[in-house]
């Protein structure tokens, strides 16, 4: 089985081989294997909302991650402890906003959990201790509540903070 | 009384290469309970558990900053000259840490005005050290990282604003903004921190929406008050939540909770769980203290092994 390979296309039109147990991390692409039976051999499974950067992108990460043991089901303890990101996810995220929202994107729509997991808490982790203010400046997003409105959540959250 | 080692049969030492080309053997540290004060300084300790190099390891990042914390809280007076300069030495790393990645900018601050205040508390006794220049230079030191925090804080929002001058060929790139709402919930979902969703919420008008639903709040509270007895299922709410429950009296109606005034309350009385991605372990047979992620050559090998996690705080109370 193993070296077996399937075709990749990504929206910009591009073909990756990818040998099938790697791209199995992929539940998307699991399922479409399985259910509707593709030949793996010769058909090209289109990706039409994942470009060729973040198809190589993703490819990398489930090469590097395809002897991992499978996640443990619906663990909310673990998916709160932001830091524990293992080194190589750290280096292989250090990656312009852009690329780590399309991460985001891609691993949700391909359903790939581990990648999904770790690019969302690399998101957390530029959110965590920062001020309101502060986070909209990482991430340049515009504040688009009426002075009012500010005024009254802001009054609705300060007893939150009260000691 | 005589050397007792390892058999000389054993396997020999192993040796690494360090960063400036010399060799050097894997550090070991052995803290049997008898030899604790007399052997190991907290300087060794930090050598051997390589304290400064692992802050740039942002699994290990949290677990140090409480460490350091602890220490220049509650035990200033009872460091040594050595022990102090290390200290020192890891908070100028976690400053370069953070200058790096930019993130914990507001932790670092505020381990810099507590480690700033702890010392000059100190005066005019200069308790900890005992000498007035000594403590002028660690006063400067900490002025000097404080400001440079600033600076990176000050320099965040210049290079925004001239970002926003050029008008930026990023503006159709995908951001946070943008992202569809299940994916920002997913985001949201892993903040540990009731205050940072909070803030979430007060970015505009999208994300509050986000940071307002229930089931956000819901998960937090299990997540930190829910005891052991974890569930997702509602019957487990944990003692702490359904002795909270039972005090309001009013509704006791498991499905219509306010989780986020829940929260709220439940922190200000139990405060939050700690947790942190890797911690430092001992072995429970030769007493060895060691990172979670690594190993470390026990010579009892031959026994199953078993090792305890070891808090921040029980660190302190081994090392002081």
């Amino acid at each position: 089985m193993a070296g077996h390979k399937i075709k990749l296309q990504s929206s910009d039109g591009d073909t990756f081989d990818v040998e099938v147990e790697i791209a199995k991390q992929s539940a998307t692409i699991k399922t479409m294997l399985e259910d509707l039976g593709m030949d793996e051999e010769e058909d090209v499974i289109p990706l039409p909302n994942v470009n060729s950067a973040i198809l190589k992108k993703v490819i990398q990460w489930a090469t590097h991650h395809k002897d991992d043991p499978p996640p443990p089901e619906d663990d909310e303890n673990r998916e709160k402890n932001t830091n524990d990101i293992s080194s190589w996810d750290q280096d292989f995220l250090k990656v312009d906003q852009g690329t780590l929202f399309e991460l985001i994107l891609a691993a949700n729509y391909l359903d790939i959990k581990g990648l999904l997991d770790v690019t969302c808490k690399t998101v957390a982790n530029m959110i965590k201790g920062k001020t309101p203010e502060e986070i909209r400046r990482t991430f340049n997003i515009k504040n688009d509540f009426t002075p009012q409105e500010e005024e009254q959540i802001k009054k609705e959250n300060e007893w939150c903070e009260e000691k | 009384m005589p050397f007792i080692g390892r058999d000389w049969r054993a396997y020999g030492e192993q040796w690494t290469k360090t960063d400036i080309g010399s060799w050097e053997r894997s550090r070991r540290l052995s803290l049997s309970s008898s030899s604790i004060n007399s052997n190991s300084s907290l300087s060794d300790v930090f050598n051997a558990l390589e304290i400064t190099d692992s802050v740039s390891n942002i699994r290990r990042f949290n677990y140090i900053a409480k460490v350091v914390q602890i220490l220049f809280k509650e035990k200033l007076g009872e460091l040594s000259g050595n022990a102090q300069r290390s200290l020192f030495q890891v908070i100028g790393r976690m400053i370069d840490m953070v200058l790096k990645t930019g993130d914990n900018i507001s932790l670092m601050q505020r381990i810099l005005t507590q480690f700033h205040s702890s010392i000059k508390s100190a005066y005019p006794y200069y308790y900890y050290i005992g000498s007035a220049p000594l403590w002028q230079r660690h006063i400067k030191m900490l002025t000097r990282m404080q400001e440079t925090i600033k600076q990176v804080q000050a320099n965040m929002t210049e290079t925004d604003e001239d970002d926003k001058d050029n008008d930026s060929p990023n503006d159709n790139k995908l951001t946070f903004d943008y992202l569809p709402v299940e994916m920002q919930r997913e985001v949201v979902r892993r903040l540990d921190n009731g205050t940072d969703i909070v803030n979430v919420g007060m970015i505009n008008t999208n994300l509050y929406r986000v940071s307002q639903e229930l089931l956000i709040w819901r998960q937090l509270c299990l997540y930190h008050f829910g005891g052991d007895t974890q569930n997702s299922d509602n019957s487990m709410l944990g003692e702490k939540i359904l002795r909270l429950m039972r005090k309001q009296r009013n509704d006791v109606d498991k499905n219509n909770i306010d989780w986020k005034t829940a929260y709220f309350k439940l922190k200000r009385q139990y405060g939050l769980r700690e947790v942190y991605a890797e911690m430092i372990h001992q072995c429970q047979l030769c007493k060895c203290l060691y990172w979670q992620d690594t190993d470390h050559p026990c010579p009892y090998e031959t026994l199953s092994p078993s090792s305890i996690p070891i808090t921040p705080r029980k660190l302190v109370t081994i090392l002081v």
